[in-house]
């Protein structure tokens, strides 16, 4: 019976021995994870990045962006409010230009409306608005 | 003549009866063991049990130990892993928030919708991961928001096509985003044939098709494309579709 009962025990301990490495190996993955994640927050909110596909005036990448990190969320996460509202001008000044071909006063009012808010709020960033507009009034 | 043994500790030769060597003082197995039985003999029948019963099962109190400190263990690095996991990924948390306010949301995704707010509507979804909610509340949006979806996915590409960086050093992805917007498009028009014969609520119904209309106007504002030609560029082939388009930017 001893004997029966220590077999079983030792084949639990190798059970659990398995169990717990590849909880270990779960763990530190997890670990890399949060590293991953945490690195990846860091590269995204680099002002730097914006600043530079602002000056090349790649408002495709900005709004680029803004969709993807609207996948998570409504508002603008920390850091990354001037890009929010350029990307948001973006698309507004371009959805006004749809509403306008359309003839569709009531929505084109509300986008003008909802732009004048953005464009007050872009601050040092108010150059992008013009550029924006410029780049809609001479597509293609 | 007795019998003699040789110490295996230090060599010297003494009777098989000695328990132990008289020169050094270790102990001779054998002769152990009959030591050992005769004190056993000499302990009470209860007392007997009771060593016997310590023997047998010496090493499954420390087998159990190891095992609880595994279990423990595990335990633990489960907890970490999932807290690690949980803090960066709360699609899960999210999904629960729609299921419990889907009320809410999906009267906040009519009014998007009623406002013609089509983008909204579609970044409000996957922002509350209501496209794989469960609740009923949403099924009233089972086929105007694969449309919505698709014109989503089409005015997006057409963003990143109309507002790309001019600057010959940047990084140009114009290729890229017409062949994207060319794909959505085909979709777009493939999930609206299929949905609008599904939809049988009037209101949702004309939704889809000012999506339509919206996208047939975009691609007149800012493809420089008339009626006819919109027309003709929607019956072409998706490879066709890009190259009609980069004639349109200048790349041909």
């Amino acid at each position: 019976m001893n004997k029966k009962a220590k077999i079983f025990m030792n084949i639990l301990i190798v059970i659990a021995s398995l169990v717990f490495i590849i909880s270990l190996v779960d763990m530190a993955g997890s670990f890399d994870y949060v590293k991953k994640q945490e690195e990846k927050a860091a590269d995204d909110s680099f002002i730097s990045v914006f600043e530079y596909k602002l000056s090349h005036k790649a408002y495709n990448d900005i709004l680029e962006t803004y969709y993807v990190k609207r996948l998570n969320g409504m508002e603008a996460p920390e850091g990354y409010e001037n890009i929010w509202n350029v990307a948001e001008y973006s698309h507004y000044a371009f959805m006004a230009h749809i509403y306008e071909a359309k003839g569709d006063k009531d929505r084109l009012d509300a986008c003008a409306a909802k732009l004048e808010v953005l464009r007050n709020g872009l601050g040092d960033y108010k150059t992008a608005a013009s550029d924006v507009d410029e780049a809609i009034r001479n597509a293609p | 003549m007795a019998k003699m043994i040789i110490c295996a500790s230090c060599g010297a030769e003494f009777d098989a009866d000695q328990v132990r060597c008289p020169y050094c003082g270790t102990a001779y197995a054998p002769a152990e063991k009959e030591e050992y039985d005769e004190k056993i003999e000499e302990l009470s029948k209860s007392e007997r049990k009771d060593i016997r019963s310590a023997k047998r099962y010496r090493g499954l109190g420390r087998r159990a130990a190891i095992l609880i400190a595994l279990v423990i263990g595990i335990i633990v690095m489960s907890v970490v892993s999932s807290y690690n996991y949980a803090d960066h990924d709360n699609e899960e948390a999210v999904r629960r928030d729609s299921e419990k306010n889907a009320d809410t949301y999906a009267t906040e995704m009519d009014t998007y919708l009623e406002r013609g707010d089509y983008v909204e509507c579609v970044s409000f979804m996957y922002a509350h991961e209501i496209w794989t909610a469960y609740s009923t509340e949403f099924d009233r949006f089972r086929c105007v928001k694969h449309v919505a979806r698709c014109y989503y996915e089409c005015i997006h590409h057409m963003e990143r096509i109309v507002l790309r960086s001019t600057d010959g050093e940047y990084f140009d992805k114009l290729d890229t985003d017409i062949s994207n917007f060319c794909m959505y498009l085909d979709e777009f028009y493939e999930v609206f044939e299929a949905q609008r014969e599904s939809e049988k609520d009037p209101k949702y119904l004309a939704y889809m098709k000012d999506m339509e209309e919206e996208l047939k106007i975009a691609m007149k504002a800012y493809f420089d494309m008339d009626d006819a030609e919109v027309a003709e560029f929607l019956d072409l082939s998706q490879a066709k579709k890009g190259v009609r388009l980069e004639e349109v930017f200048g790349r041909e």
